[in-house]
C-alpha cells in the first residue's frame, strides 16, 4: 500500500522525498482508507487545537449557530483529523431531506416506521394537555394579565438596558472617556480630551470606578472560562488603560495567532504596541502598531476608530502625506461631531505644519 | 378532518389543539421517518450509530417535546413556506437527540464527553512492520508539508491550510468545502484557492538549501 506514496528505501534526498510526497498527495494517490492521519498525533499537524470537538459542536456548525472563530477551529481540526473530517462530512448532511439508500433502508426497519408504533404514540400525544381557551375567564383575566405582561416587558427591557450599559466593553469605554490617557481611541468610547496629567505612568492615580467594575467582571468570567477569547481581549484592553502594555501585548499576540484577525483585536494590539513604544521609545513597537492598523483598515475600510488611530500613528511615524489622506478619509466616516472636530483640528495642524515646511524649503 | 389532502404545515397547526389520535397518527406517518433519519445522523456523530431501539426512543422524545407546555412549539409554529414544519422538526430532532446523547455520556463518563472514533483505524492491528515504517515516513513528510503551510501565515492563512488538507488529505470535494459555513467561496473559488496553495507549496518544497 505504501509503494505509491513513499519509496521503501530512500533513493534521493529528503527534499526529493518531500516533493514526491506532495505530488502524490496532489495527484490523489494517497492510498484510500489508509490515510496516515490516524497515525499522526493530531496536535502535531493541527497545531493550535488538539482536543476533539464535542459531537454537538458539529451540529452547531451545520445549523450555522457556530461563531466564525468556532468554525475556523472546527475546520482546522477536521482538516487533520480523520475521525472529525468524517463528522464534518456527516454534519453537512445533517439537515438534508434526502435520504441515502442506506438511511432509507435503516429507517424503514425501525419500529417507529410501523403503523402500530405510530398509532400507540398518536393516542398518547392526543392525550397531552392542550392550551386552554376559556373565553370568559380569559376576558376576566385579560387586564391583570396585560398588566403583568407589561410589567414583565418593562422588567425585561430594564434588564436588557442595564446589561447593555454595564457590559465590560461599555464600562471600559466609559473609563477611557472618563480619563482619556492617550491620543489613540478604543472601540466604542465617547469623546474626551486627552488628560495626560490624570493618567501619568507610575503616578498614584485612582482608577475610574468603571475600570474597576469592568476588571472585576472580566476576572470573574475568566475564572470560569480562562481561554475565552472575548474576555481575554477585554482583559488586554483593561491592561492598556492601566498602562500594563506587556501583559496586554502577550494576550493580544496570542489571540491574533490563534483567532482570525478582527479589526477590534488589531486596534487593541496596535494601541498596546504604540503606547509601549511611546513610553520606551521603541521604533519597532510603533512600526508594528501601524502595521496592525493597516491590516485593520483593510478589514474594515470605513471604521472611524481604525482610521483615527492609523492617522495618529502615521503622523508619529513621519508619514505626513499619508496621515493627511487618512484624516480626510476619517472625516468622511466619523459621525460624532466632537470626534469629528478633533480630527479636523489635527488635520489642520498637520496641513499648517506641511505648509510651513514647504515655505521653509522654498 | 380529511388529513390526506392537508399540507403538513396545516396538520401540525391542527395538532396544536387536536385531541384526535387520527390527526396525530397522520402527522406521525408523514413526519416520523424524517425525525428518525435525522436522529440516526446525530447518533452517528456521537457514537458511530446507535441501536434501532435507541433511535425509536429518541423519535418518541421528539414528538413528546412538541407537546411540552401545552404544545407550545406547535402553537408558536408559523409556516414560512411549503412544508416549513419539516424544517422545524429537523431542528427539534437534532436538539432532542443531542440532549439525549449528552445526558447518556454525562452519566457514563461522569460528566466528561468522550468522542468515539467514527471511522475504523485502518492501521491498527493490520499492518506489518514495513507498512508501519512507511506510514511513519508518510506522517513525517506530511507533517513537514504542514509546517511549511504554517510558516507563512501572511500568504497561507489558517483557512487556506484547512481547505488544503480537507481536500487533499480528507477527500472532501470542492462542492462540499464550498458548502461549509463561513467559507464564502463557490466550488470554483475553492478550486482556485487550492491551486494557489498547491502552487505555493510546490515552490516552497522546490527551494533547496545550499548544496541541495
Amino acid at each position: 500500500m505504501n509503494d505509491n506514496f513513499i519509496p521503501n528505501c530512500p533513493t534521493g534526498s529528503a527534499e526529493d522525498a518531500l516533493e514526491r510526497a506532495l505530488e502524490k498527495l496532489i495527484a490523489g494517490l494517497l492510498p484510500n482508507g489508509e490515510s496516515p492521519v490516524a497515525e499522526l498525533p493530531d496536535a502535531s499537524l493541527s497545531g493550535a487545537s488538539s482536543a476533539y470537538p464535542e459531537p454537538d459542536e458539529w451540529t452547531r456548525l451545520a445549523s450555522g449557530e457556530a461563531r466564525p472563530a468556532e468554525v475556523d477551529a472546527l475546520l482546522a481540526h477536521a482538516a487533520v483529523c480523520r475521525g472529525c473530517s468524517a463528522r464534518l462530512r456527516l454534519s453537512l448532511r445533517l439537515f438534508s431531506t434526502e435520504a441515502s439508500p442506506e438511511e432509507a433502508a435503516e429507517t424503514a426497519k425501525l419500529a417507529s416506521a410501523s403503523p402500530d408504533w405510530q398509532r400507540q404514540l398518536a393516542i398518547r400525544l392526543a392525550r397531552t394537555p392542550v392550551h386552554s381557551q376559556h373565553g370568559k375567564t380569559a376576558r376576566l383575566l385579560l387586564w391583570p394579565a396585560a398588566g403583568l405582561a407589561a410589567t414583565l416587558v418593562l422588567s425585561a427591557g430594564l434588564t436588557l438596558w442595564w446589561q447593555h450599559v454595564h457590559t465590560p466593553e461599555r464600562l471600559l469605554a466609559e473609563a477611557y472617556t472618563h480619563s482619556r490617557g492617550f491620543d489613540l481611541r478604543i472601540p466604542g468610547a465617547g469623546f474626551a480630551e486627552v488628560a495626560p496629567e490624570a493618567h501619568r505612568r507610575g503616578a498614584a492615580v485612582r482608577e475610574p470606578s468603571q475600570l474597576l467594575d469592568a476588571r472585576a467582571r472580566i476576572e470573574d468570567r475568566l475564572h470560569s472560562a480562562p481561554g475565552d477569547p472575548r474576555w481575554l481581549q477585554l482583559e488586554a484592553r483593561a491592561d492598556v488603560l492601566e498602562d500594563k502594555y506587556d501583559p496586554a501585548i502577550e494576550i493580544l499576540d496570542r489571540l491574533l495567532a490563534s483567532e482570525p484577525a478582527t479589526p477590534s483585536l488589531l486596534v487593541d494590539d496596535a494601541a498596546a504596541y504604540f503606547q509601549r513604544g511611546s513610553c520606551s521609545g521603541s521604533e519597532a513597537d510603533r512600526a508594528k502598531a501601524l502595521d496592525y492598523l493597516r491590516r485593520a483598515d483593510e478589514l474594515a475600510p470605513g471604521n472611524s476608530v481604525v482610521l483615527f488611530n492609523e492617522a495618529v500613528i502615521m503622523e508619529d511615524r513621519g508619514q505626513a502625506m499619508n496621515a493627511v489622506e487618512t484624516w480626510n478619509r476619517y472625516l468622511r466616516f466619523e459621525r460624532d461631531p466632537r470626534w469629528q472636530a478633533e480630527g479636523r483640528r489635527r488635520l489642520q495642524a498637520l496641513e499648517q505644519k506641511l505648509n510651513r515646511l514647504k515655505t521653509h524649503a522654498n | 378532518m380529511n388529513e390526506i389532502g392537508v399540507s403538513v404545515n396545516d396538520l401540525a397547526k391542527a395538532c396544536a389543539r387536536s385531541t384526535e389520535a387520527a390527526e396525530w397518527g397522520e402527522l406521525l406517518r408523514r413526519c416520523a421517518p424524517l425525525a428518525a433519519m435525522v436522529v440516526g445522523r446525530v447518533a452517528r456523530l456521537w457514537m458511530n450509530g446507535s441501536s434501532p431501539a435507541t433511535v425509536d426512543d429518541i423519535v418518541q422524545e421528539v414528538f413528546l417535546k412538541l407537546c411540552e407546555q401545552e404544545r407550545r412549539i406547535l402553537r408558536d409554529f408559523q409556516p414560512r413556506g411549503e412544508d416549513s414544519f419539516l424544517g422545524l422538526l429537523r431542528i427539534v430532532s437534532v436538539s432532542v437527540a443531542n440532549d439525549h446523547f449528552r445526558r447518556l455520556y454525562s452519566v457514563k463518563r461522569g460528566g466528561k464527553v468522550v468522542t468515539m472514533p467514527i471511522v475504523e483505524d485502518a492501521s491498527t492491528g493490520k499492518t506489518d512492520g514495513a507498512c508501519q515504517t512507511a506510514l511513519m515516513h508518510q506522517s513525517v513528510l506530511l507533517d513537514q508539508l504542514d509546517k511549511k503551510l504554517r510558516s507563512a501565515p501572511e500568504t497561507i492563512g489558517e483557512r487556506d491550510r484547512a481547505l488544503f488538507w480537507l481536500y487533499y488529505l480528507q477527500g472532501l470535494t470542492a462542492e462540499e468545502i464550498a458548502a461549509l459555513p463561513d467559507v464564502g467561496l463557490t466550488a470554483k473559488g475553492v478550486e482556485s484557492a487550492l491551486r494557489r496553495v498547491a502552487n505555493w507549496l510546490r515552490a516552497e518544497v522546490a527551494k533547496r538549501g545550499p548544496g541541495g
